[in-house]
């Protein structure tokens, strides 16, 4: 008996060892040669152009789709798949003339049937697509949409490299949303085989195709040398998923990264460094940050109380201590960078004042609810906001909560202030705007503070249908300056962005938009 | 109690003690943002220097000890509560009542315990009572299933036989005679887990569903400054040694306590 | 025996079924609704109604609990709200590293652990016994999301000789099993001291002793042999909640296991992910458990099957 335990024990971790031995052993992956390394932080939720909202996703998919359109470094649009177009003169119809000899990665080439399927496939009442309003100016879009007809009238297919966009109503930033990622193209056989798999096995146009999805690890990206618009330098992108900002800089260093984005706790470390100095590289994003109130009820349906708050609130102090001059004080909400006409008036500091408006306010000592994400430099920027603000008398309670639970308590309109930013899907003051202010768009929509002005209402909207930038900047500015004056946010910053990057990555450039790089420059 | 346990004991009571008086003991608010001075590492003005948004990290050290001390010790204390009353019903009257209030306990000690207290920390408002109450919902169970083991042994006791045919109720029972015998036990016993109570705490805290901004507690600091801690590791090293500090002073506590329980009962 | 089998997974059934009746009544109370984390910044209340009615989270809670149940009596558990991947996919990807990690972290946990807790217990009361018992109620009390941290800070930022997060061979394994399995060695440590103390006082060893066999057989089989039984429990117990997803170690180090699968699917209100994790972790937790009542059978001949019952 004795001797049997003892062997059955023996074999036992024998047994256990092996396997443990064989699981661990898994060899040591090398580093890819010819491949980019980027990092994520998040896995990204789809790359089916139609389901992308996140900005991981979107970055991604650019590298794999292509549109009619595209940006340029000025956020100019210039050709994508379609070579020219042509636009009347009340910018209602616009006509698209494809390159010919651009091909899917399965080698079949693109006709304007692909963007017609494409487009329809969006806008289908079966398809549960998020991004329809990208889309849905086009003429006939909503009755589709509404399974009324079965195809969308203002989609037109001249001939195989012609297609006719006709839109309900003039709208000055159609082209603009023709560069999104909603707006790629996807071929038909591949989708209708793959379901809803497509998500995760996308095919398309682009100077990439994705080769691998180890879920929650990484993305391989293999150059298509077949792509149509210039093949791209590297061999292949590989995107490694690592949430944690400290050990994504910790792998730089260690050389398994070759791009990292500096995280605002790494920025003066850098910033500061003689070895690295000189391979940082920034764009100025186009986004603004903002603090925004529930302007549908007690007490920020109060103009002056809004404006008290704004003023109470160091936002260039901050800015330059604990942001460490990471971005550009907001002027307002449309970003500097897309602002051609002069700056509103701001609210200024004034802690006085605003303490004083506060106690006539009869809101001194009381307690506001403020809604944040659990993000940490969110809490860190919340945290200092709470102490502005306990100094002029109020009291801001932070109720912190997960993203998902975040944006249903702000479309349901229960906070009184909320933290946020808004990033541009397209380069257009319109994006900055519309969404954000007209009233048809509360909660959802994009309006979460629930702002209602019948004047900037119109201004906006005439601004969407005006046919010239100049006649267009003037709807926009006043829509603007009305928009600081009744303070529905505190405009924090634009937040400009870092990326290091090691010494041999070569033509590196960072975007102020990420469906501008679709990664065909950067070599070693 | 031995060396061991006196010496544990003082060092809690001091730093709750200390964690209480934090405001009036040092010249600093522990909410208060002051950004001249951000990340100063520790100096005579500040002893363990500050973090990222120019807060003393001594005093937040010390006023979260009040948060992690008081609700882990709560949150035992209802666990015991709640413990004591399934263990007694359970144990007391048998049949089908214990079936079920033993499914619900396996089904809770089945359950990986940090998961469960995720789930009710996200069920509830955020905030303390909720991990208080996280804590418990996920503690109660082991204390039912001792509890009921006591009573099932002392359910036939002579003298509780006795006390039965001089016709005493249930609840008379019940809680004069077994109740006072389980008590040494549960106590030895919250001494044990009190130690695995701060460790769940602080790691609820470091989740971020803790207590919320600004109050400090050892988890959230460690898990909102834990991305400096190469650049600054004052941030991130004296909350987590208060934490192991405790938790340490709890364990050797409750090891203290079995021992002295256990020689006393032989 | 196999009756016994037999009967144990009968109860695993039932056990199943309570359990996803608990976590789907749980997760349905959740605040916040799955449908927001899909639409993006810009929707209209028509879309988000859309979805909902998609994904069925329209739908009453039992029927919705129904539906659940024949979607996994079919060997399915449904696509993740967020991703749109089969669950069972990614669950199928995510065990296996946590098993890796529970495995790596066990492997080291249990020679230091119960050679510790021998040696401090056959030299009771010796420094050495001391410090060992110290060594274990301090790693014992120190969180793991901080020892993770420093071990990290220590091995991968200063030392930069490990990989600080990611998941892969053995140098990815390296810091998370080490910060793991801390905790579990410490308590196996404190557990075989304390079996073997009691085993000691035990007539057998004396006969033993008197008999005159040597101190190596003494130690390695008589009383190892005899301390196995709860040794094993605690490994068993270790392993099988470690199964479960040890998920401050693998956010940390960003281990790509069940254990943050899990945590961000309670996080993102991800239905399917959370119930399936659960699934999951109750199967793995059950079997393991049912393995050390096997092994307890085979280990000392007196246990019965029947007398297992705990």
């Amino acid at each position: 008996m004795e001797l049997k335990l003892c062997k059955y024990i023996l074999v036992s971790i024998c047994v256990i060892s092996v396997t443990a031995l064989f699981l661990t052993s898994c060899s040591r992956e090398e580093k890819s040669d010819g491949y980019i390394y980027y990092r994520l932080g998040t896995n990204p939720t789809s790359l089916d152009p139609a389901l992308i909202v996140d900005v991981t996703g979107g970055s991604i998919s650019a590298k794999l789709f292509n549109g009619l359109v595209k940006l340029d470094n000025d956020l100019k649009i210039i050709p994508d798949i379609a070579e020219s177009w042509d636009m009347d003169d009340k910018g209602l119809t616009y006509i698209f003339y494809l390159k010919k000899g651009a091909r899917f990665s399965n080698g079949r080439e693109v006709t304007a049937h692909d963007f017609k399927y494409s487009f329809e496939r969006l806008l289908s009442p079966g398809k549960r697509s998020p991004n329809t309003w990208v889309l849905d100016k086009i003429s006939g879009a909503k009755s589709f949409m509404e399974d009324k007809c079965d195809e969308v009238s203002g989609l037109e297919v001249i001939d195989r490299y012609t297609l006719k966009i006709t839109l309900e109503a003039p709208f000055s930033p159609f082209l603009n949303l023709l560069t999104m990622t909603a707006a790629y193209v996807v071929p038909e056989e591949e989708v209708e085989k793959m379901g809803d798999d497509f998500s995760f096995r996308p095919v398309g146009t682009g100077p990439f195709v994705l080769t691998a999805w180890d879920h929650n690890s990484r993305l391989t990206l293999a150059r298509n040398d077949d792509y149509f618009d210039g093949k791209a330098h590297v061999k292949g992108i590989i995107y490694r998923i690592i949430p944690e900002e400290l050990t994504a800089v910790a792998e730089f260093e260690l050389g398994n990264l070759d791009v990292v984005t500096i995280p605002s706790y790494e920025y003066a470390r850098y910033r500061n460094s003689p070895r690295w100095e000189d391979y940082i590289s920034s764009v100025e994003g186009i986004n603004t940050y903002y603090l925004g109130f529930n302007c549908s009820r007690p007490p920020f349906d109060n103009i002056r109380l809004r404006r008290a708050v704004a003023s109470s609130i160091d936002r260039e102090k901050i800015l330059n201590t604990f942001y460490e001059s990471r971005g550009r004080i907001a002027g307002g909400p449309v970003p500097d960078v897309l602002r051609t006409w002069k700056s509103p008036v701001p609210v200024e500091y004034d802690p006085e004042k605003a303490a004083k408006a506060i106690e006539e306010e009869g809101m001194r000592g009381r307690s506001v609810r403020f809604y944040i994400t659990a993000d940490r430099e969110i809490v860190d920027i919340a945290e200092i906001i709470q102490s502005y603000l306990k100094r002029v008398g109020l009291r801001a309670e932070i109720i912190q909560l997960e993203w998902s639970a975040y944006k249903e308590a702000l479309n349901k309109g229960e906070a009184d202030m909320f933290w946020i930013s808004w990033w541009a899907d397209y380069p257009d003051p319109e994006n900055f705007l519309f969404p954000l202010f007209h009233s048809r768009n509360h909660g959802a929509g994009g309006n979460r503070s629930w702002y209602t002005n019948h004047e900037v209402d119109t201004l906006i909207e005439a601004g969407q249908k005006a046919v010239s930038v100049g006649e267009r900047d003037r709807y926009y500015m006043e829509a603007e300056s009305i928009i600081v004056q009744e303070s529905p946010w505190v405009f924090f910053w634009h937040k400009t962005d870092y990326t290091l990057r090691r010494p041999s990555v070569k033509n590196y450039k960072m975007y102020a938009i990420y469906t501008r790089d679709k990664g065909v420059e950067v070599s070693f | 109690m031995g060396r061991k346990g006196k010496a544990s004991a003082l060092i809690i009571s001091s730093l709750f003690v200390l964690s209480l008086l934090a405001t009036l003991l040092l010249p600093y608010d522990p909410n208060e943002i002051d950004l001249d001075n951000l990340r100063e590492p520790p100096s005579l003005e500040h002893p363990f220097g500050t973090d990222n948004k120019g807060r003393d990290i001594l005093t937040r050290v010390l006023s979260g000890g009040k948060i992690s001390i008081g609700v882990s010790v709560a949150a035992a204390l209802i666990s015991m509560g709640i413990g004591l009353i399934v263990g007694l019903l359970s144990g007391y009257f048998g049949g089908k009542l214990d079936l079920f209030l033993m499914a619900l306990v396996d089904l809770i000690l089945a359950f990986p315990a940090l998961l469960l207290a995720i789930g009710f920390s996200v069920l509830l408002p955020p905030g303390i009572y909720t991990v208080m109450i996280a804590l418990s919902a996920v503690g109660w169970a082991s204390f039912a299933r001792l509890v009921r083991g006591s009573v099932l042994s002392l359910r036939e006791i002579s003298f509780i036989e006795a006390a039965r045919s001089v016709g005493c109720g249930d609840v008379r029972i019940l809680l004069v005679h077994i109740l006072p015998q389980c008590v040494p036990l549960v106590l030895v016993m919250m001494g044990i887990k009190l130690g695995g109570y701060v460790l769940t705490e602080a790691a609820l805290g470091f989740l971020g569903l803790g207590a919320q901004p600004p109050t400090a507690t050892w988890g959230s600091m460690i898990s909102a400054n834990r991305v400096f801690i190469s650049s600054a590791p004052w941030m991130v090293l004296p909350p987590g040694i208060a934490i192991a500090v405790t938790a340490l002073s709890f364990n050797l506590l409750g090891d203290d306590l079995r021992t002295h329980y256990d020689s006393g009962r032989n | 025996m196999k009756n016994f089998i037999l009967k144990r997974l009968q109860l695993l059934v039932l056990l199943l079924f309570g359990i996803t009746l608990l976590t789907f009544a749980l997760t349905k109370a959740l605040p916040g609704d799955p449908v927001y984390s899909l639409v993006g910044e810009r929707s209209s209340p028509e879309i988000i109604e859309k979805i909902r009615r998609e994904i069925g989270t329209d739908k009453g809670i039992f029927s919705q609990y129904i539906g659940y149940v024949s979607l996994v009596l079919h060997g399915e558990m449904g696509r993740s709200y967020y991703t749109n991947r089969k669950v069972l996919d990614d669950i199928l990807i995510k065990f296996p590293n946590t098993l890796k990690l529970a495995a790596g972290a066990m492997l080291i946990a249990t020679p230091f652990g119960v050679f510790l807790g021998l040696a401090a217990a056959l030299k009771r009361g010796s420094r050495f016994d001391r410090i060992a018992s110290g060594l274990s109620i301090t790693a014992l009390s120190v969180p793991v999301f901080w020892s993770g941290l420093v071990l990290m800070l220590f091995f991968s930022l200063k030392l930069k000789i490990l990989p600080p997060s990611g998941t892969g061979g053995v140098e990815y394994l390296l810091l998370p099993a080490i910060t793991l399995s801390l905790p579990a060695a410490a308590t196996l440590m404190r557990i075989t001291r304390v079996t073997v103390l009691d085993i000691v006082k035990m007539p057998f060893v004396r006969t033993a002793r008197a008999k005159g066999v040597s101190v190596f057989r003494l130690n390695a089989v008589h009383i190892m042999k005899n301390a196995l039984i709860p040794v094993v429990t605690v490994i068993g117990l270790d392993f099988g909640s470690y199964l479960n997803g040890a998920v401050l170690t693998e956010t940390i180090f960003g281990w790509n296991g069940i254990g943050r699968y899990a945590m961000e699917g309670i996080l993102k209100r991800d239905y399917p992910v959370i119930m399936g994790c659960i699934l999951i972790g109750t199967v793995s937790f059950v079997i393991m458990n049912l393995i050390v009542d096997v092994l307890y059978f085979y280990m000392d001949p007196r246990v019965t099957p029947h007398g297992t019952e705990r």
